[in-house]
């Protein structure tokens, strides 16, 4: 574990500098034992670190690391992890990077469809946007992102990139690569906490 | 219930409070204002809390007052029916009063009204431009738009201020977690000129290119202030709006006493970094909250004529009595940007 600062506001805490599942389980920890020893901070759990904002005027950098240093890991049983099933329209308009996809596979489309939703995906990290959750799950070929990103993919859109998938929250640009999309409503402003969070797994539901 | 019905909102005018916290790990920006200092000064003035709603005004701003209520603009100047009023003031507003805001010195202003009706959304009233939700239905403001407010009753004063600083061309800044990659150290300290392609998120530098050894890492959290280098070497400093994470190295960070520093720059302007240590940049932030805090203190009291004064390491809250009248009141008030 290495604590490194960033700026007078916040800590990070790195547990590795690879992303692997074993590290993600450690972050599933330290993000449990925040929640329950509830500093007067915020944090955000990424794929290898922990980001801790305060106020110095509140906590101190080195309480805060006090805290950390109490940290001991416990693993947390895949049971405790809800499934999410998220229903998708794979291919078509709502998915034009499908057969780029499939073939980079060695697969036809439908024997793709059928690939990708066999995997059971966990939220490793979330960010880029509000409610975009990076997912892990997926073992087939690596996907290069877009060359040029799309100026405008629409909410809902299934992307996938290196061997991470993501659901667009929000209309916005990106440069993953859309093979389908889905009607659930991913981020509701209107409903917190939202359905992705770290931890969480996924199936996707082909319709 | 007064009204402020929007004639011009210049080029980027929005809704925001102190910020939307909390909500981070899902990756909802903090969002809030880019000069946290004007901001605060402005709400107080027309006797809000800090961390109040104000409107944030991208270069200049226009609109007509319907009822009465009282206004501030900070750092800006304000031009109420043609007449220009003095800066750091509050100001009595009524019916039919054309209000414009002139950032005659820096590029953003803040304008306090008493409780702006804006509706919360993920317990902030800021507004989130990269995700379209808070403040005015997730959007800039625009011509024809029209704010409620409350009435405020505060007799016309002004506040002395001394804030130059904040338009200087300096921001200090802390190593970040990423330095040691930094292969040309003495380049951060150069200057650099704020790109057009700068915004709310995050403000683009073109100068002297930085050359890392890896400027790729596994994704992890940001704050505002951090300094990204992608791969073209030119460095990215995160804004208010800012994505939560990031794959980029950053360097380093400007201080959050230095941000607004920064939020007063318009592209085309210069800045020039300067190294500082951690706990500079600590003892800074304490002195710039507490110089906030006395002035909440005087503004609050003035109301009370009521005043804090320290005999001999003491603190007396004193009563003070108008025996001629001098025409409002006037508090000095000045801000050294040193440690």
């Amino acid at each position: 574990m290495v604590i490194e600062e960033m700026g007078e506001r916040a800590i990070i805490v790195k547990f590795s500098d690879e992303i692997s599942s074993s590290v993600h389980k450690i972050i599933l920890a330290i993000d449990r034992f925040l929640t329950k020893s509830k500093p007067p901070v915020e944090w955000i759990p990424s794929y290898t670190s922990v980001t801790i904002f305060y106020d110095p005027e509140i906590i101190s950098c080195e309480e805060i690391v006090g805290i950390i240093k109490e940290f001991k890991y416990e693993e947390i049983e895949e049971s405790e992890k809800e499934i999410i099933e998220i229903p998708v329209v794979y291919g078509g308009k709502y998915g034009p990077d499908i057969e780029f996809v499939s073939d980079l596979n060695g697969m036809t489309v439908d024997e793709f469809i059928k690939f990708h939703s066999s995997f059971i995906y966990e939220v490793w990290m979330m960010g880029f946007m509000p409610g975009f959750a990076y997912l892990y799950g997926y073992s087939g070929s690596k996907i290069p992102r877009l060359e040029r990103p799309r100026k405008s993919v629409i909410a809902g859109s299934v992307g996938m990139a290196g061997n991470q998938c993501g659901i667009y929250p929000f209309d916005g640009p990106g440069g993953w690569r859309i093979i389908g999309k889905t009607e659930l409503k991913i981020f509701d402003i209107q409903k917190m906490p939202p359905s992705l969070d770290l931890g969480k797994r996924v199936r996707f539901i082909p319709l | 219930m007064a009204r402020l019905v929007v004639i011009d909102p210049g080029i980027l005018s929005t809704v925001q409070d102190s910020g939307r916290f909390g909500l981070a790990r899902y990756g909802v920006p903090h969002s809030g204002p880019m000069d946290w200092i004007s901001f605060e000064i402005a709400n107080l003035l027309v006797g809000n809390k800090r961390d109040d709603p104000a409107i944030e005004i991208t270069g200049n701003f226009e609109a007509i007052f319907e009822g009465e209520t009282s206004v501030s603009v900070v750092p800006g100047r304000i031009i109420l029916n043609g007449e220009y009023l003095e800066r750091f003031g509050t100001f009595h507003v009524r019916g039919g009063d054309i209000l414009k805001v002139l950032n005659d010195r820096g590029f953003r202003s803040y304008l306090g009204l008493k409780e702006l009706k804006i509706e919360e959304v993920l317990s902030s009233k800021s507004t989130c431009l990269p995700a379209k939700f808070g403040g005015l239905n997730g959007r800039k403001l625009m011509a024809g738009d029209v704010i409620e407010c409350g009435n405020a009753d505060i007799k016309d004063r002004t506040l002395e201020c001394e804030m130059d600083w904040i338009f200087g061309n300096v921001a200090r800044i802390v190593k970040g977690p990423q330095w040691d990659l930094l292969k040309n150290p003495n380049a951060i300290e150069s200057e650099y000129v704020i790109s057009s392609d700068s915004n709310r998120i995050g403000y683009r530098l073109i100068g002297e290119r930085l050359s890392l050894e890896s400027y790729e890492i596994v994704s992890e959290g940001m704050t505002a202030g951090a300094i990204q280098v992608p791969p073209d070497g030119l460095p990215i400093v995160m804004m208010a709006d800012h994505p939560m994470t990031g794959g980029y190295s950053k360097i380093a960070n400007v201080i959050y006493a230095d941000l607004p520093v920064l939020g007063q720059k318009k592209p085309s302007d210069r800045i020039r970094f300067e190294m500082v240590d951690l706990d500079l940049a600590r003892r800074l932030y304490f002195k710039y909250k507490e110089w906030i805090r006395e002035i909440e203190f005087s503004l609050c009291n003035s109301l009370k004529d009521l005043y804090r004064v320290n005999v001999n390491g003491k603190y007396f809250d004193v009563e003070v009595k108008e025996i001629d009248d001098c025409g409002g009141w006037r508090h000095k008030y000045r801000l050294h940007n040193n440690g």
